[in-house]
């Protein structure tokens, strides 16, 4: 049994980036940003948190979504998170005990949670963080550290 | 001189000095003493999964059995006091870099046996690496250091085993101001990768699955990078022929490194294998071919070489001590195409590691032609990104890959050539040239948006 590396993971499947240009499993919450749909220059911040399920959707200068239950904002967030994690890692993360997620309502089905007030500025700055990471500079020098990420 | 082509009949041998001829293809043996080390570092990882904070009877009979592992070794002493400490409950920073540093020790004792038989079974010759002194560190470069190192104390009292988001979350804070810190590049890239993976298994306890061995070599690779930098290798200017062979890629979800293996042929110098890194830093969103867009401009040629093997003429580039090349010098690709899969690498050098690398995970020794016989390929080694899969084999004529070593002997793939082409990255890096939607422009335009509406 190798145990130096972590097991292989499968390649994350095609992203519909326009729609939710970021997802992330993060800070106990899948989180993300969602591209309204009837206008161009709107977007959604939307989450559902581990463990209790609660779940929050609003643009991004806090007005609530419409929508009730889970919305189409965040039925896009689960579908993209599915294809970008795989079902068994955002799962697991969410805390979900069936592994075999194909949309948001197995999630619904696994955790009661409610509609919650929350603060899109939180994911907000996660993003632009995130976003950061293109910026950083590249190099030639060596990194030894990095032969133990073979999988990540 | 040129890369000498592996003889029609395929058998690669070689008569020195009247020595009798050694079967190059053989597979290496694993080394007396392995075992046996292994089972000190699995008791050292029992106890850093338990928590330092309190210690079973056998957390404190493991580290017994360290200590008298690196006894009467210049480490002993230190080893020695610093278990003495932690039974006490003094759990110092220098404490657990003692404690860090006698089990590197035995994974390097282990690193330096294995890679004498990798280099018997595969004919190649063994150099040790050159290095000037380890650098000190500046104030700013110190603070940050030690920073790093309370959280490797803080999640080492805890245990692996009993992480949740919020002693995990405090790392995650400080990774930024770590990544944009060049003299700490080595660390940024370690802690970025280690803090993501902690977090994202948070919260531990209860889990029955945890990779203990893997979190204990990097945290404790962690804790020698946070105690004092390491020595630096030498760096001297050079001029000659490389024969890329394969890229190998290793990355986590913020950095990706492209790492090409190469044989550099030098005039006055004997053969040398290289390796040369291309890194980028990148976010999850950016993955397939696209990845291959963003390392190519960092060295063209090469990424041009690896999907479509050429040799390269190198003027003036800059060879370190710890056998890596930077892609610093003119480069110039030569006519004809090449074979790397047929490049005959018996009497080749290879440079061992720096010490503080000497792990087993860090050896990757060059392997073309076919597999040695009774060593299992391993696809699980390859990275997704790579373009490999289980049976890419079938059907191949030729084979590029890497000898590794997890607890047994495994060859890792990095190319397979039929007669129609070569499996591996090269597919990827000619994908990457047609891409047309870049996924940092879209994710730059829509944070644009937010922006302006916030």
């Amino acid at each position: 049994m190798r145990s130096l590396v972590p097991h292989r993971r499968a390649a994350p499947a095609k992203r519909k980036l326009q729609k939710v240009p970021y997802v992330e499993l993060y800070d106990g919450r899948l989180q993300g940003v969602v591209s309204s749909s009837s206008d161009p220059a709107r977007v959604y911040v939307s989450f559902i948190e581990a463990g209790s399920g609660n779940y929050a959707c609003s643009t991004n200068n806090n007005r609530p979504c419409g929508g009730g239950g889970f919305c189409g904002h965040i039925r896009a967030l689960v579908e993209n998170a599915l294809a970008q994690y795989g079902a068994d890692r955002v799962a697991r993360y969410l805390g979900c005990a069936d592994r075999n997620l194909a949309s948001e309502s197995d999630i619904a089905r696994q955790l009661h949670g409610t509609k919650t007030a929350h603060d899109p500025g939180v994911v907000f700055a996660r993003f632009l963080d995130y976003l950061r990471y293109i910026e950083l500079p590249s190099g030639t020098e060596p990194l030894p550290e990095m032969a133990w990420f073979v999988t990540g | 001189m040129s890369a000498s082509t592996r003889d029609t009949d395929g058998a690669s041998t070689r008569d020195t000095d009247g020595a009798p001829t050694r079967d190059t293809d053989g597979a290496p043996v694993v080394p007396e003493g392995v075992a046996e080390a292994r089972a000190v570092v699995d008791g050292v990882d029992r106890a850093l999964g338990s928590g330092l904070a309190r210690l079973s009877p056998d957390a404190r009979a493991a580290l017994g059995e360290l200590g008298h592992a690196v006894a009467g070794t210049p480490l002993g002493l230190a080893v020695s006091e610093a278990i003495a400490a932690i039974e006490r409950g003094e759990l110092l920073a220098h404490h657990l870099g003692a404690l860090a540093a006698g089990r590197a020790a035995i994974e390097g004792a282990v690193c330096d046996a294995l890679l004498a038989a990798m280099v018997t079974s595969t004919g190649l010759v063994l150099e040790p690496p050159t290095l000037g002194p380890a650098p000190a560190p500046d104030a700013r470069t110190l603070a940050l250091m030690q920073s790093a190192q309370q959280w490797l104390v803080e999640i080492a009292l805890a245990g692996f085993g009993q992480l949740d988001l919020s002693t995990v979350s405090p790392a995650l804070a400080a990774l930024r101001t770590l990544q944009e810190h060049p003299p700490l590049r080595r660390l940024a890239a370690l802690l970025t990768g280690f803090a993501h993976e902690l977090a994202d298994a948070a919260p531990t306890s209860g889990s029955t699955e945890l990779p203990l061995r893997r979190w204990a070599d990097l945290w404790s690779t962690a804790m020698l990078a946070s105690s004092a930098l390491p020595a630096t290798p030498t760096r001297r200017s050079v001029t000659g022929v490389l024969t890329p062979l394969g890229a190998d890629l290793v990355h986590h979800d913020h950095l990706v490194s492209l790492v090409a293996h190469g044989l550099f042929e030098e005039d006055g110098q004997p053969r040398r294998l290289v390796r040369i890194t291309l890194s980028v830093w990148r976010v999850d969103a950016i993955a397939g071919p696209e990845v291959f867009t963003r390392l190519a401009p960092l060295a063209p040629e090469l990424v041009a070489a690896i999907a479509s093997p050429v040799r390269l003429q190198i003027t003036g580039a800059t060879a370190l001590g710890s056998g890596d090349l930077l892609w610093d010098g003119k480069v110039k690709p030569l006519p004809g195409a090449v074979q790397p899969h047929a490049i005959d690498l018996a009497g080749a050098t290879i440079t061992a590691p720096p010490p503080r690398d000497r792990h087993a995970v860090q050896l990757a020794v060059p392997i073309v032609g076919a597999p040695p016989e009774g060593v299992p390929l391993a696809f699980d080694r390859t990275s997704p990104l790579a373009g490999l899969d289980e049976g890419d084999d079938r059907g191949a004529l030729g084979f590029v890959g890497l000898l590794r070593y997890d607890d047994g002997f495994c060859v890792q793939p990095l190319a397979f050539a039929t007669k129609k082409e070569l499996r591996g990255p090269a597919k990827g890096i000619v994908d990457a040239g047609k891409l047309k939607d870049r996924a940092a422009a879209v994710l730059e335009e829509r944070a644009g948006r937010l922006l302006r509406k916030s």
